[in-house]
């Protein structure tokens, strides 16, 4: 219900009120700008006009005023800081190495062990490789090749036929070179009837680890002996060591034969 | 308006003839402008290349006959886009540097610190890294005696636009803070 008791003084002043809440609805966009003396004089004038009568206002002018000092004064600490940062931005880097130590320690014993594994897989071979290395520096395999004094029926199917004899060894050097040495004018070596023959040939394509380059050491070759010398040149019980040096093209580089003596034809043993 | 404008009011026309004038106005917005600088994120080495490239540029500027107008906006333009190349280059944040100095601010012991609660300090700075990369920067600016005109300038916004950015951000900031 309406009062109408309300004298005209508490309307008048209602009335006021009603009105000073207007103008600081439509000023209080500008506190902030009078503050920053932005204002065209004739509104500034309003602004200071209302703010001297209006505690509230004069409240907020007040509450930004002081957060423009804080910020103000934010950005001189934070410059003053960033002066000061070298020393401590130079401790704080040779803290955070110390931090990594570590971390590179345990990798580089990682990335050692690693090589190490690595090293030794090539040296030894891989798995499934069928190469054999020697101690020496010049790694040699030993694979099978003769050379067949009998006639060709000895050495089944062909007169040149693949047989397997230890006592052959063929060498490769770094520069890739395959050396033969052949034993003799052996048949097949008892071993090699054991195990038959086991195609090293194919089988032993396999990586110099050294150079990376393809080495195809198992050359077998069973030679006649009648097809190498004259009937009766070659007196029994001597054998003959075929150093053969091939190429990595399959080129023959050298052949040189050395004489030896076989003191027991069934051992297969021979003497130089 | 405002009365620390007229002590840049500087004889502009005698700056590209002279290089006492240039001198007079290095001296004038030097320190300003490498506060603007390290709060926007430089490190100090890095706002100090950027205003001896921003005089070097505006020494070119004036040889060269450019405009002498607004010259105090224009080497806080120049410098602010070269901060901002800046830290697109190194992948950083404005938000970052204040962060990272809050710490080393609240540890020294400036007399600022004796006005200033340390509680609330740590509460406006908190309210400031809440703030948008465009409200940030106009109060950076506006800290360093800027106009909202010259505001504008270097932004490259309108005048109108840099009061109500202003207003919306001193508000934010007395809000957080419960001032």
């Amino acid at each position: 219900m309406c009062d109408f008791s309300e004298s005209s003084s508490g309307i008048a002043s209602r009335e006021r009120s009603r009105h000073h809440e207007l103008s600081e609805l439509a000023l209080a966009p500008q506190l902030i700008a009078w503050l920053d003396h932005e204002l065209p004089e004739a509104e500034a004038a309003v602004v200071e006009e209302h703010i001297r009568g209006c505690d509230e206002c004069r409240r907020q002018v007040d509450a930004y005023e002081r957060v423009s000092g804080g910020f103000s004064l934010y950005c001189e600490a934070l410059e003053a800081a960033s002066a000061a940062a070298p020393a401590s931005r130079g401790s704080r880097a040779h803290s955070s190495v110390l931090r990594w130590v570590p971390v590179l320690a345990g990798t580089a014993a990682v990335a050692g062990v690693l090589f190490i594994t690595l090293s030794v897989a090539f040296f030894v071979g891989f798995p499934g490789s069928r190469i054999e290395h020697s101690a020496a520096p010049v790694q040699t395999t030993t694979v099978s090749a003769a050379i067949a004094s009998g006639p060709a029926s000895r050495v089944a199917g062909s007169p040149i036929s693949p047989s397997v004899d230890p006592a052959v060894r063929v060498s490769a050097n770094r520069a890739g070179v395959v050396r033969a040495n052949a034993a003799g004018r052996t048949v097949r070596a008892p071993q090699a009837e054991a195990r038959g023959f086991q195609n090293h040939a194919v089988q032993n394509r396999a990586f110099r680890n050294n150079d990376w380059q393809f080495v195809q050491p198992a050359i077998q070759i069973a030679i006649p002996a009648e097809a190498m010398f004259p009937p009766g040149a070659v007196p029994d019980g001597v054998n003959f060591t075929a150093d053969l040096t091939i190429s990595t093209d399959g080129s023959t580089q050298g052949l040189v034969l050395e004489p030896s003596v076989i003191e027991s034809a069934g051992s297969g043993g021979s003497r130089r | 308006m405002s009365g620390d404008s007229l002590s840049l009011a500087l004889p502009l026309s005698k700056i590209a003839t002279g290089a006492t004038e240039a001198t007079t106005l290095y001296r004038e917005l030097r320190k300003p402008l490498l506060r603007y600088l390290v709060c926007l994120g430089l490190s100090s080495d890095e706002a100090q290349d950027v205003v001896q490239d921003a005089f070097l540029r505006l020494h070119q500027h004036l040889a060269a006959g450019g405009s002498q107008e607004s010259i105090r906006s224009w080497v806080y333009r120049v410098a602010h886009n070269q901060a901002r190349n800046r830290q697109k280059s190194y992948h950083r944040k404005f938000s970052a540097p204040l962060e990272a100095g809050i710490n080393a601010i609240l540890d020294q012991a400036t007399p600022e610190q004796v006005v200033l609660d340390k509680e609330k300090f740590q509460q406006l700075a908190k309210a400031i890294r809440l703030l948008e990369r465009g409200e940030r920067e106009c109060l950076l600016l506006r800290a360093g005696g800027l106009r909202y005109r010259e505001i504008g300038e270097v932004l490259g916004v309108p005048t109108s636009t840099v009061a109500d950015t202003v207003d919306r951000a001193i508000k934010k900031l007395a809000e957080k803070c419960n001032v």
